[in-house]
Formats: structure tokens, C-alpha cells, sequence
């Protein structure tokens, strides 16, 4: 991310969470992305099957703010660049917003007892799965399916994190 | 002063007596209160520890039997309009400081009867709850408690770490989460209820029927096993987890699976009329059993795929991994 757009990501932050909300709909900057992904490929494959992204249906709290994040990054990226985010540049910001939030998270709940012992064993494996779709992605890097597979499992790890600290009863 | 201290002996004896009983009298505290309720009112339970069995009933009123934790510090129930709260407070830093240890408290014992239609939440850390007969919709949240729930229609939410669920005769819309626990369950929608399923689980196993049409499942590593029925709309996700799905696909349906590593399998009614279009990107297998047709490979690199479609192809099945193995058939 170029130093403008971190400054104006930097603003859209201090500015506060109700302005830091997309205008449009959650993931829609993303899903954007893997639709124009799956458009260029089925030009390329002549493949005419409509492949719609769709957010999951379990999103915890944080996993819907990293969503935020990642779709405020690649808006700002677009704009930046005046083009659509794609390939490998998409999936760095993906991956570089989701490293984040995810540190953020792991900041916030670190004082907290987890449910389970075996959570950040859980991440080191869905770690490893997001390393195997990347490397399939740098063979195909506009394929929507892999793209979702990766947004998925990022959105598992912000899930596993908050489900296991369980905040409703640390706030007790 | 050997004589003063037998004197007083008989006093401190029956002051231990006397203290020790009042302990024991806190700590088995009983419950048996009523209260008259809104027959489609709400009801919220709350507590940490021990068992809970909530029943639904034909009467219009709220009833708590039972024996309170030796930690309790307040039993609330009380009415704000047409809800009710029966929440057992624990003294402070107890519960949830600890997920596996009550201190030796072996908490709460309660039988709650609630009028039938009403809708119900409860949320405990590491009590079991029972719940049978409720039909305005339940939400149940545990840490470590098992489930055991039967009889339920309306919305129905579950959800534990590491506690097992065990679900049946459910009718309506349905959704289940765990982390390490399994689930298994049964859904059965009558006619023109809401009939949509979401499973998930971590390393959790799940075994699930279910005439839900609409039907969203997803794993990490756990199992998830789902007998359906007519499927219009169907979404997996796994990572390494393994998805085993038997169903009768409607004309107008879709299929969209996806695997990084684990294996999906698919059985579809035989004559299933759907265009296929299966692609492992970089390794993995694709067995196809119901046509003919064999997976084809990239001249470089590993990756796989496979289209092809049946008779009259209205419905779509689309299924991607990474490395994992795509089984498909028909039964």
C-alpha cells in the first residue's frame, strides 16, 4: 500500500468506526474483485458459469471488521491506482489486513482465558491452508474459487479466535 | 486455665455446630418458585454450573425447581412485561476464570418449565442442558455443557466449544456451531415452516438429517456427515475436514463445495440432471461414478478438472480444492 493511502486509511481510522463503515455492503469491494477475477477467467476458459461469491453465514464481530478493513484496502488501492484490484495485489492486501486484524484480536484477548487449548494449534493449520491456497493462487491468481477459499479461512481464524475467548462470559 | 477452657469446650462445640450447619443450609439451598407468564413471552436463563432441564408446558407460567450451587450469591426471577430472567449469579471470580474448575461446586440443579411457545435463551460455561417441547424458538450458548435437545420448532441456535449437541425433532430454522464438539442431529421441517440448516464445526463431528431445502455446512478438520432431502441450495467449506452428503437434487438447484485438503464426496439421486464442474488445482483426485467422464490434467503442473453434464442439466454443482480428493456419485 502506497504511504498516501495508508495516510488516508490512517484518517478514515481516526475519524471513528461509524465513518470507517463502507457505504455499500460488507465484502462488496472483495466480492467485486472475485467477480471481475471470475469474469477475466471465463473469458479466458470460455467457461460461461456464473460464480458468485457469498459471504459466510457465521461472521463473528471481528471477522466482519476485518472485512471492513480488507474491503477499505482494496477501495483505496483501486482508487489509488484508478483500476481494480487484482491478482497478487489483491490477495497481498487480503493477506496483509488480515495479518492485522488478526494481531489486533489476539492483542485484545490476550489477558483472557481460552476455552480450548488447542485454538492456536487450529490457527497454525489454517495458517498452513492459506499458505497451500496462496500457492495454488500463484498459478491461477484471478480464480474466484481459490479467492474465497482464502477469504474463508481467514474469516475461520477471526472466528476461532473470538469463539474461544468467549467474550460474553468474560464480561461478566 | 485448663479449667476455664473445659468449661467453655460445650460453647465452642456448639458454635462449630452451628456455623457448620448455616454453611451447609447456603450451600444446599433449594429453589421452588412460580410465577404467572405471557403464554408467547421470553425467557432468558442464565447460570455457570451444573444441569438444566427446560420444558415446555401447556400452563401460562414459569416454574424453577431445583438446588442452587454452593457458589451462588443471587437467584434472580423476575418479569419485565412479557419476559422473564432467571439468572443465578456466582460469587466474583468464579465460572468463567477458569473453563474446566467450579472450585468442587457442583452448581445448579434447576427443572424449568416454560409455557410451550415460548421463545427461550439460555447460556451457561459448563452446565448440561436438557430442553424438550419449546416451539417459539430456542438459543442455547455453553463453553463445556452438553446439549441433549428435543422437540423444537422455530428459530433454534446452538452453540458450544466443547460441549457435544444432540438435537432432535427440530422444525424450523436451524442453526448449530461448535468448536471441538460433535453434533448430531435431526431436523424435520412440516410444511411451510422456515427450512434452512447451518452446521459448523472446528474439529467437531457432525452428523445431521435434514429436509431443509437451504442448507450451508462447514468444517476445519472435524467430519460432517448429512443425509438430506430436496436440496435447492447447498454450500460447503471444508479445509482438511472430510464432507460426505447424500441428497436428491432439485431441478433448479446448486451445489457449491470447496476443499483445501479434505474430501468431499457427493451422492445424488440417480438420473440427477446437472451440468458438473469439479477442478483440484493443485494435486488431489477427482472420482466421477456417475457419468463416464474422467478428470482431466494440465500438460504442467498438478492442476486437475473435470466438467461434464448429465440428461435435461437444470441444476449446477460446482466443487474446487486445493489438494484434496472429490468423490461423486449416485445412490
Amino acid at each position: 500500500m502506497s504511504s498516501n493511502s495508508q495516510q488516508k486509511l490512517d484518517q478514515m481510522v481516526k475519524k471513528g468506526t461509524c465513518e470507517l463503515a463502507p457505504e455499500r455492503e460488507l465484502w462488496t469491494g472483495i466480492e467485486q474483485a472475485i467477480n471481475q477475477a471470475n469474469n477475466h477467467e471465463n473469458s479466458d476458459t470460455g467457461n460461461n458459469i456464473e460464480k458468485v461469491g457469498k459471504a459466510a453465514w457465521r461472521a463473528p464481530t471481528f471477522a466482519i471488521a476485518a472485512s471492513v478493513f480488507v474491503a477499505i484496502t482494496v477501495g483505496l488501492f483501486a482508487y489509488e491506482t484508478g483500476k481494480s484490484v487484482q491478482g497478487d495485489a489483491l490477495i497481498a492486501a487480503m493477506s496483509e489486513q488480515h495479518q492485522n486484524q488478526k494481531q489486533s484480536l489476539l492483542i485484545r484477548f490476550k489477558d483472557r482465558p481460552a476455552a480450548t487449548n488447542n485454538w492456536q494449534q487450529q490457527l497454525d493449520e489454517l495458517d498452513e491452508a492459506a499458505a497451500a491456497i496462496k500457492k495454488a493462487l500463484e498459478e491461477e491468481p484471478n480464480n474466484p474459487a481459490l479467492l474465497k477459499m482464502l477469504k474463508n479461512v481467514y474469516e475461520q481464524q477471526m472466528a476461532i479466535i473470538e469463539r474461544v475467548h468467549a467474550p460474553t462470559w468474560n464480561q461478566a | 486455665m485448663n479449667v476455664r477452657i473445659q468449661r467453655l469446650a460445650p460453647y465452642f462445640c456448639a458454635l462449630t455446630l452451628l456455623v457448620l450447619s448455616s454453611v451447609s443450609a447456603q450451600a444446599k439451598q433449594s429453589v421452588d418458585e412460580k410465577m404467572a407468564a405471557d403464554p408467547n413471552g421470553s425467557v432468558e436463563i442464565e447460570h455457570q454450573n451444573g444441569r438444566a432441564k427446560v420444558i415446555g408446558w401447556d400452563k401460562s407460567e414459569v416454574s424453577v425447581v431445583g438446588e442452587l450451587g454452593d457458589n451462588t450469591e443471587e437467584f434472580q426471577f423476575e418479569r419485565n412485561g412479557s419476559s422473564i430472567v432467571i439468572h443465578v449469579k456466582t460469587k466474583k471470580n468464579r465460572g468463567w476464570g477458569n473453563w474446566g474448575s467450579n472450585d468442587g461446586d457442583n452448581g445448579d440443579y434447576l427443572t424449568i418449565h416454560v409455557p410451550k411457545n415460548s421463545k427461550v435463551e439460555y447460556t451457561s460455561v459448563n452446565a448440561d442442558v436438557d430442553a424438550n417441547n419449546i416451539h417459539g424458538g430456542l438459543s442455547v450458548t455453553v463453553v463445556n455443557g452438553n446439549m441433549d435437545i428435543e422437540d423444537l420448532s422455530g428459530r433454534i441456535r446452538l452453540q458450544s466449544v466443547n460441549g457435544d449437541i444432540d438435537a432432535d425433532k427440530l422444525n424450523g430454522d436451524l442453526a448449530i456451531e461448535t468448536v471441538n464438539g460433535d453434533i448430531d442431529g435431526k431436523q424435520m421441517n412440516t410444511q411451510g415452516s422456515e427450512n434452512e440448516l447451518k452446521v459448523s464445526t472446528v474439529n467437531g463431528d457432525i452428523e445431521m438429517e435434514s429436509n431443509s431445502t437451504e442448507v450451508e455446512a462447514e468444517t476445519v478438520n472435524g467430519s460432517i456427515e448429512l443425509n438430506l432431502q430436496e436440496v435447492e441450495e447447498l454450500e460447503l467449506n471444508t479445509v482438511n475436514g472430510s464432507i460426505d452428503v447424500q441428497m436428491h437434487l432439485l431441478a433448479d438447484g446448486s451445489v457449491d463445495a470447496s476443499s483445501v485438503g479434505g474430501t468431499i464426496e457427493l451422492i445424488f439421486q440417480k438420473g440427477v440432471g446437472a451440468r458438473f464442474d469439479i477442478e483440484a488445482h493443485a494435486g488431489g483426485s477427482i472420482k466421477n461414478k456417475i457419468t463416464d467422464d474422467k478428470q482431466k490434467r494440465a500438460e504442467h503442473g498438478p492442476r486437475r478438472w473435470l466438467e461434464f453434464s448429465t440428461a435435461n442439466p437444470t441444476a449446477s454443482v460446482e466443487v474446487s480444492t486445493v489438494h484434496g480428493n472429490i468423490r461423486l456419485n449416485t445412490k
